[in-house]
């Protein structure tokens, strides 16, 4: 509930401050078109990100259109400002209207009707008395938002926020008094009426449809590229290579293995010997590809007879791991591993005495495969000898489809774990290997955000300061150096908005129609390549869309006969049909080779079609309490960071890493968004649009999702926080000073947080007391 | 002339009203369950002081001055009446402690009244400077034998007249400091507003420890360093050194403040050394040194030769108790404002609040403790008191960005800097939630005060808001400290 209490409030938010920076003129502009826009942003939208909504809720809603209809007509009507498009705007964009139906309670809404009538009846009352009605628009102001915060604590929060519940009713009552104060002082008269204030300029159906936009390319003459940019490109993507490849992952694990299956007594079972009085504290398992087997344990010592039990049912959770059973015993003779359920494949095994030293069975020999890469066994294993975090699933699976065998992760489309693949085919099934694509591809953003950035801002600047940004953005360097799919579908989401740029950049300057067909091209291959790696790639596609037409409206808006143009479009319609469609959707296809050579019997389309219901089914159901899971809205200010991996070290200290976004960055970023709107309104701003729309697009769909999710499902809109932040200090007096020390400051915190990110050994009190800085950050156990 | 003398006869005068005050409540029983006829006392105390300041408003008569006569009368009225209705164990600090064998404030002085000597152990609380304790035994013994009680309880709790007879100067050279700051109307009267309103120097002023005392000494030495610095005369030495002296009897961290001094000395030797009459002014030092330095460090001296206890001890704490903060992050502690936690209570937690700066605003309003009285009025002075910190620092910030500023203004703005660094390093030093309480910055008050009073905003909008949250801020305080 609490997540769209956000969301409404932020869109309030967003509108007011629109509607401040907007002129007079523009203030005043409300077709039916854009109440019926606001309605569906204000309204509708909140009302389907609700998660616990009901028919009540639903009838709530039809109930307020009553009250709007009442408003419209009331303020259309009768009173003669005829202001009734505005009104209903104004009550839209109250921050206290959508929590009251939200409550879904009929007698709630029979009050708020009872309380905007009575307000209509004020209205008539302060005209007949001469008393101005702006003058208590402000306190009207603070009554609605204080109600709001009094709503969000009783209601959403359910905490017992006490300063912020007594905070709102304070405010209520300054509010109340400040009217009843204006009333008695006649601080509210009007001393001379002003028709021409309250008359509303009239605005050609020209204007209203397609506000004049201006493009705003930079502030200052534009650079073009050269050698020099070449060189800090260079530097650039060397700089966080080296970054990324440090101890990126062990090239060596143990690899041959001992297939053992319930089926068959003698691959189910491993008995150990050991001399007489061996003491075994602990049991070290690599497992392999395979499900995660289910043991007993049992031991047996010098002076009994029969086995005793360690453990029953022991679950070895994790593939490619050093996973631990902890033994505990003295005087073990002879230890016994015994299959129970599903099969396994170990690749060795390590028995470890009271000391922590590896202790080689007597009969080590039997089991060859087992007892062969005992050098192998780091003392204390960290994330750059195993598996972490969901690399069980994306790794193993890639492993799987370069060995054809039957697929584990079936909850996202296979492009990226074919692409990872070829790292293990390159370097081999060891963490390098599986993480060397995904490093290669964060590796690749820098590159590709410095153009992106020049191409944005024209200046080399900018471009060095966008692409420092993003280098210390902290998220990016995780997952470079993880093997998820995230850091594949943000490189193909950032060629896709980058591309769409060229793209609307050609269309302003009326370049010809094979250059424009070549951003295009550029983007289709990158949305066909983010929508096969990961779904997440459709929102951003959703986000294309909307650019993509945004912007050819405007061109088209500009041709005087565009009629003329019929074959100019007819051509860039079917380009686009070739691009965004039938190219994505093959790629999409051929994506699936790997599931139709492990199932033969489906061809590509049955096999695509039965793994998209599966995957919907997934993400639809995946609800679960997770210590690190968060919402939409704390991700925006960097609330939970994802704790990756975490090993206490045998000296004391500790190795972690954590997917989070640099606070600096996250903070003004989010600082910059606001600011966005504020450009696109007052300046004029299309950068400002445009970084906003493709925010947009990455961010929102989450606030109709209901899963279980983490905070580095916020990575693609992240990306576009540099350079809002940019774009922002930009219009500043001191703009360019603005951003080198905001990078400096940026590098600075980056070199302050690199052991959080990339898991160097580091003491817990430097993480507790240094980077822990907010106490929902669990970098430290 | 007269008018000093007058000033000296009304200041003998409250002194004595206060004693007389608490040994009156004491023979009526207050402040017995609830000390409700002292606080209906208060109530209309200030609602009569209230009503002609208003009657007087309306009428066009009142002027800065008046209103500043009757804020330091409803100070005063708030100081007494919270420490004739406050029992000495009510929100109180280290005294009658969990185990009867820890030592506590009120050992200290029992020992006293007992055996007329000092403490033979530096144990727990008995390592403290002794001033407090000492005037506090005398007051008590005397004021004891009048009313014919003995029992330790009130023995300990009489003590507490010294807490409040030392809040009460307070405000007279609290608001001699701001004059000599070159304030006056409305910038004298909102600085009043803060030192005479601010709950902690009620709190202080109803305790049994040496917090209010060693806070006087504090303003006493700003004052006159700055009279010092105007005329550096014989007079103003040896009264500074033993303003100095007294305090180092009363509290060690009295040193803070005589790093301000030192800086102040340092500059006039320097330009006494450029005008080549050094020599008076270091003859001036060696008196100062040797009048407080003897009466300031007897007792440290004494407990170093007994006990091996440093210059610098402070009650050592474990790691392990339950207010160690040492395991957040420094961000968390200092460098950020919980904003979270200033919107959950509007009360101090030692037990799990780690921010200094949400610490320090909610324990200068609430202390360490929470009360029984809605969520209104707390909320109320937290917020007002929230935004008159925000005024502060937009007035600080207006202050060095437009260099507006006379001397003893700057030296106010530098020693509030400097005091809330010691206060920052003594809780990095000493990470535990109760190193961040704000009695032991009670003088910091007295430079905010002067910042806030000397900036003028250019906005009438801003200057209204600021009159408001002023008047926000006095309501707040006098209701709560009437309602609990």
């Amino acid at each position: 509930m609490i997540s769209v209490y956000i969301a409404y409030g932020i869109i309030c938010l967003i509108f007011w401050l629109c509607y401040f920076a907007s002129d007079r003129e523009k203030r005043a502009n409300c077709s039916f078109k854009r109440l019926a826009a606001y309605y569906g942003a204000a309204r509708l939208f909140p009302m389907l990100a609700f998660q616990d909504r009901v028919t009540s809720t639903w009838i709530s809603l039809g109930l307020e259109l009553v009250i709007l209809g009442i408003l419209f007509v009331y303020f259309e009507r009768i009173h003669r400002s005829r202001s009734g498009k505005q009104a209903v705007r104004a009550y839209l964009f109250c921050p206290a209207a959508f929590p009251l139906i939200l409550m879904g309670n009929a007698t709630v809404m029979t009050m708020v009707l009872i309380a905007v009538f009575l307000l209509c009846l004020s209205c008539s009352f302060a005209e007949r008395k001469n008393l101005d009605l702006h003058t208590f628009v402000p306190d009207l102001g603070l009554i609605t938002i204080a109600i709001y915060g009094l709503l969000l604590v009783t209601i959403a929060l359910q905490q017992q926020l006490i300063v912020l519940d007594a905070g709102c009713k304070i405010l209520i009552g300054v509010g109340i008094l400040r009217i009843l104060w204006k009333l008695r002082s006649g601080a509210a008269k009007v001393d001379a009426p002003d028709d021409a204030a309250d008359s509303v300029a009239p605005l050609s159906a020209e204007n209203s449809l397609m506000p004049e936009v201006r493009m705003v390319q930079g502030l200052q003459p534009r650079e073009r590229l050269c050698r020099k940019d070449v060189l800090l490109i260079a530097i650039f993507t060397l700089v966080f290579a080296v970054a990324v490849f440090w101890r990126l992952g062990s090239h060596e694990t143990p690899e041959t293995f001992q297939q053992m299956d319930t089926k068959n007594l003698q691959t189910s079972t491993v008995v150990l010997d050991f001399e007489e009085g061996q003491q075994i504290s602990e049991m070290k398992v690599f497992l392999g590809y395979q499900n995660h087997g289910t043991f007993d344990i049992s031991y047996r010592s010098g002076s009994s007879e029969g086995w005793m039990k360690i453990a029953e049912n022991t679950r070895i959770p994790k593939v490619f791991y050093w996973n631990s059973i902890t033994v505990q015993k003295q005087d073990v003779t002879q230890l016994k591993l015994e299959l129970k359920q599903e099969d396994a494949r170990v690749q060795e095994l390590i028995c470890l005495d009271g000391d922590g030293k590896v202790v080689r069975p007597v009969n080590a020999d039997a089991y060859p495969e087992l007892f062969d890469e005992q050098e192998l066994y780091p003392e204390t294993a960290t994330y750059y000898d195993e598996t972490m975090f969901d690399e069980v699933y994306h790794a193993r699976t890639a492993y799987e489809f370069l060995h054809g065998l039957s697929i584990y992760e079936t909850t996202h489309p296979p492009l990226g774990k074919i692409l990872i693949s070829i790292g293990i085919a390159l370097f081999g099934m060891n963490p390098f290997g599986w993480r060397f694509i995904c490093a290669l591809a964060g590796i690749l953003m820098i590159p590709l955000m410095y153009l992106w950035a020049h191409a944005i801002f024209g200046r080399r600047t900018m471009a060095v300061c966008s692409t420092i940004l993003v280098e210390t953005l902290f998220m990016n360097l995780m997952l470079s150096r993880i093997a998820t799919l995230d850091i594949l579908v943000a490189l193909f989401v950032m060629g896709m908005f980058a591309t769409m740029y060229g793209f609307c950049q050609a269309l302003e300057r009326k370049e010809p129609l094979r250059k424009q067909m070549v951003w295009l091209a550029g983007c289709g291959l990158f949305t066909a390549l983010a929508v096969a790696t990961k779904w997440t790639g459709v929102y951003a596609a959703a986000g294309i869309a909307v650019l993509f037409f945004r912007n050819l409206a405007i061109s088209l808006g500009r041709w005087k006969n565009w009629k003329e143009q019929a074959s100019y479009l007819r051509k860039l319609c079917l380009w686009c049909i070739l691009c965004f469609l039938l190219v994505p959707a093959a790629v999409y296809l051929l994506s699936y080779i790997p599931f139709t050579r492990v199932h033969p019997d489906q061809n590509l389309l049955e096999a695509a079609v039965s793994n998209a219901q599966l995957m919907l089914s997934y993400h639809s159901n995946t609800v679960f309490d997770h210590p690190y899971a968060s919402e939409w809205y704390e991700w925006l200010i960097d609330r939970r960071p994802l704790l990756d991996t975490y090993t206490a070290l045998s000296d004391g200290r500790i190795s972690t890493a954590a997917t989070f976004f640099n606070p600096l960055l996250c903070w003004s970023g989010l600082a910059a968004l606001f600011h966005q709107f504020y450009l696109m309104k007052k300046k004029g701003d299309r950068t400002a649009e445009y970084l906003v729309i493709a925010y947009g697009s990455v961010l929102l769909p989450w606030l109709l999702i209901h899963r279980t999710v983490f905070i580095y499902q916020y990575f693609l809109g992240g990306l576009l926080l540099p350079l809002m932040i940019l774009n922002s200090l930009r219009y500043l007096k001191h703009g360019q000073r603005w951003m080198l020390a905001l990078s400096a400051v940026s590098v600075a915190l980056f070199v302050l947080f690199f052991p959080a990110l990339t898991g160097i050994s580091v003491s817990v009190d430097y993480v507790n007391q240094v980077l822990e800085w907010l106490p929902t950050w669990t970098l430290a156990i | 002339m007269e008018n000093k003398r007058n000033n000296w006869i009304t200041f003998l005068i409250l002194l004595w009203a206060i004693v007389l005050l608490y040994m009156a409540c004491r023979f009526a029983g207050l402040p017995g369950e609830s000390g409700w006829p002292i606080k209906v006392a208060m109530g209309i105390c200030l609602l009569l002081c209230g009503y002609v300041t208003v009657k007087e408003y309306d009428a066009g008569t009142l002027t800065c001055e008046e209103l500043v006569k009757r804020i330091l009368f409803m100070g005063i009225v708030m100081r007494i009446g919270y420490m004739l209705y406050t029992g000495c164990t009510v929100r109180a600090h280290d005294i009658w402690m969990d185990a009867p064998d820890i030592p506590g404030h009120e050992d200290y002085i029992l020992h006293l009244l007992e055996y007329g000597k000092l403490p033979d152990s530096n144990d727990v609380q008995l390592y403290q400077q002794p001033l407090f304790y000492i005037l506090g035994a005398v007051v008590s013994k005397g004021i004891n034998a009048v009313l014919g009680a003995g029992s330790a309880y009130e023995l300990v709790d009489a003590t507490k007249v010294i807490s409040c007879m030392a809040s009460c100067c307070c405000l007279f050279v609290a608001k001699r400091v701001l004059e000599v700051c070159g304030l006056k109307d409305k910038g004298l009267v909102r600085g009043m507003i803060l030192i005479a309103f601010l709950p902690a120097f009620y709190l202080a002023g109803g305790s049994v420890n040496p917090d209010m005392l060693s806070g006087l000494f504090l303003m006493l030495a700003f004052l006159f360093t700055i009279y010092w610095w105007r005329e550096p005369s014989w007079k103003h030495t040896i009264l500074l050194a033993v303003i100095y002296g007294f305090g180092m009897m009363t509290k060690i961290s009295m040193g803070v403040m005589a790093v301000a001094t030192a800086a102040v000395f340092l500059v006039a030797l320097i330009r006494a050394l450029r005008e080549h009459r050094g020599k008076t002014l270091v003859t001036k030092y060696c008196v100062f040194g040797l009048v407080s330095l003897p009466l300031g460090l007897w007792f440290s001296v004494r407990n170093y030769i007994r006990f091996g206890q440093s210059l610098l001890y402070v009650m050592p704490l474990s790691k392990n108790s339950e207010i160690y903060t040492g395991d957040h992050s420094l961000l968390e502690r200092f460098f950020s404002i919980d904003i979270g936690n200033l919107l959950k209570t509007p009360y101090a937690d030692a037990w799990s609040d780690c921010n200094l700066p949400a610490y320090q605003l909610k324990s200068s309003l609430f202390g360490e403790a929470s009360f029984d009285v809605g969520t209104i009025v707390p909320t109320l002075l937290l917020l007002s008191a929230a935004v008159l910190a925000v005024f502060c620092v937009a007035a600080f910030v207006k202050m060095l960005r437009e260099r507006i500023w006379n001397l003893p203004q700057k030296f106010a703005w530098l020693t509030a800097i400097w005091m809330y660094l010691c206060s920052a390093w003594f809780y990095y030093s000493h990470p535990f939630g109760c190193s961040m309480d704000y009695r032991y910055l009670l003088a910091l008050t007295l430079t905010v005060a002067v910042v806030l009073g000397s900036c003028r905003f250019q906005s009438k909008r801003a200057d209204l808001w600021l009159d408001l949250t002023c008047s926000g801020f006095a309501l707040g305080s006098c209701l709560m400290y009437c309602l609990i």
